[in-house]
């Protein structure tokens, strides 16, 4: 990666926090009738707007037709998160109804991802596809129920703890993820997401400013969509791991731990957000660690690092 | 007499239509020996010197009518993921999203749509799908000598270099910079067929 395309890359995440953040306080702005689901649509839809703008900045719009994941993720799967999460925010007592939408998008968004490649489809007429029925079946769906289980429990602690802890969480191990998808030689799939977590913490640095705090199930569910196809970039398109896949992904997981009885009873709510984003951040720091090392270790000469010879191998010289 | 006059013409018309037949059958075919063959590339890397690779497995099949060369055709189809350049590093980041996207688009495929004889071999013109982006591109494929090699299979190959830019098929557009968007590919083909 050169400097020019870091430069682009940090303009980026610049433009969408700012975007993020601006178009929050925009919808937030002090004035007759403000209700707080305008506010809270404010959130969804400059973290959607930051989103795109990103990506022209890092030239990575998608193109038509859709070849890529890339291309079925802006075109389809994340318009789709931002339109069932924007009616959401202005669903009142009907909210729950909206995961009826929510359901259907996690399990079609593995699906929606993988289109087209040689995982589900016949490379040519002699080679067959990597999955059988069988097995595409069951990594769709073990895929489908990891999504709606992580959103469903990230939503329910979006209500038990209506903080900014949740989404800065979310942000942390979306930019993380994004990183090591990146560094695992998938850069087209990691800058995106990594905008987006940019444009989460800009919405989430912004509602600072606001009188109330705008509802997080918004942005939280663009977050947790976004890492969710992060991932599967990483790990089905790019050298991701599939263990390095699932700790980041399930990370989430520990952002409940300071909800739990006993924890709860002794921390303040403050504590409480503070010890559930360094939780989150824990595994992936872990991931992010050798990761690091190996891209480094991948990036120097060969010639810097040579193999010690020994006797032997004149020794074997040939065989 | 009537019937040695009937019996001879019979005769004669079938040697006519045999003889015809095989002057008709002129168009060989041929497998592509991928044991002879060779598909590589080179590319500039910072403007300072060519970083070389090629593709390790492909298949493919022509076929060459002499009489009518515009009956001829050629195809080759090649996996993308077994691009190398003698650098598993560099091979996996080629194969990522950021440059093949081999998961996605797992084989390089060529079919011709024109093919005209030239004094060195043959022009033929045709439909390069790569990265799930088809263009046409025209080469000079020259040779076309024949030989028996090993005894009973008749080979023939020709060999060929196209100029690509990279970027008319989205490959790795977002690092023209240090990597250059031309690509020059060389082709040499062999194909065998039993006599």
């Amino acid at each position: 990666m050169d400097e020019h395309q870091i430069l682009q890359i940090l303009q980026s995440l610049l433009l969408a926090a700012l975007t993020a953040s601006v178009v929050l306080l925009l919808c937030g702005l002090p004035g007759p009738r403000r209700i707080r689901a305008l506010v809270s649509s404010g959130g969804v839809v400059g973290a959607g707007l930051a989103l795109y703008l990103a990506c022209g900045v890092l030239r990575l719009l998608p193109k038509w037709p859709p070849l890529e994941d890339n291309d079925r993720n802006l075109l389809f799967l994340f318009p789709s998160v931002v339109l069932v999460e924007l009616l959401a925010c202005f669903a009142g007592r009907w909210r729950l109804v909206f995961w009826v939408p929510r359901l259907l998008i996690a399990a079609a968004a593995a699906r929606v991802l993988l289109h087209g490649s040689i995982f589900i489809q016949a490379p040519d007429e002699y080679t067959p596809a990597e999955w059988t029925a069988a097995e595409a079946w069951w990594v769709l769906g073990g895929l489908a129920a990891a999504l709606a289980g992580m959103w469903g429990l990230l939503y329910a602690l979006v209500r038990r703890a209506p903080g900014r802890s949740v989404s800065i969480a979310v942000a942390g191990a979306l930019a993380g993820s994004s990183v090591a998808v990146m560094l695992t030689g998938n850069a087209t799939g990691g800058e995106p997401n990594l905008a987006l977590a940019a444009a989460l913490a800009g919405a989430v640095a912004a509602s600072l400013l606001l009188r109330r705090l705008p509802d997080q199930a918004g942005i939280v569910g663009l977050g947790i969509v976004g890492l969710f196809a992060v991932l599967v970039a990483g790990r089905f398109f790019g050298s991701l791991t599939t263990l390095h896949g699932v700790v980041l992904f399930f990370s989430l997981v520990l952002a409940w731990l300071p909800e739990l009885p006993y924890v709860r009873r002794f921390l303040k709510p403050w504590q409480r957000g503070l010890l559930r984003v360094a939780l989150v951040a824990f595994p992936v720091v872990l991931v992010l660690i050798p990761v690091v090392q190996k891209s480094i270790a991948d990036m120097t000469p060969s010639s810097e690092n040579p193999v010690d010879t020994t006797s032997e191998d004149y020794k074997n010289f040939g065989k | 007499m009537y019937q040695r006059f009937v019996g001879s013409v019979l005769a004669v018309g079938c040697l006519v239509i045999v003889g015809g037949f095989n002057a008709a059958r002129a168009e060989d075919s041929y497998t592509v020996d991928d044991v002879h063959s060779s598909v590589t590339f080179k590319v500039s890397h910072l403007g300072l010197s060519n970083i070389h690779g090629r593709f390790d497995s492909f298949t493919g099949d022509f076929t060459i009518d002499e009489n009518d060369p515009s009956k001829s055709h050629f195809g080759l189809s090649i996996k993308a993921d077994t691009v190398d350049t003698n650098n598993a590093g560099r091979d996996t980041h080629l194969k990522s999203p950021d440059f093949f996207n081999t998961k996605q688009f797992p084989t390089i495929s060529f079919k011709s749509t024109a093919v005209k004889a030239i004094k060195q071999g043959y022009e033929v013109t045709g439909d390069l799908t790569m990265h799930g982006v088809t263009k046409p591109v025209t080469m000079i494929l020259e040779g076309g000598k024949k030989a028996e090699f090993p005894k009973g299979t008749q080979c023939t190959g020709f060999s060929t270099t196209v100029a690509l830019k990279r970027s008319d098929f989205g490959i790795g557009d977002k690092s023209t910079d240090s990597i250059g968007d031309d690509v020059v590919i060389s082709i040499g083909l062999e194909g065998f067929k039993k006599k």
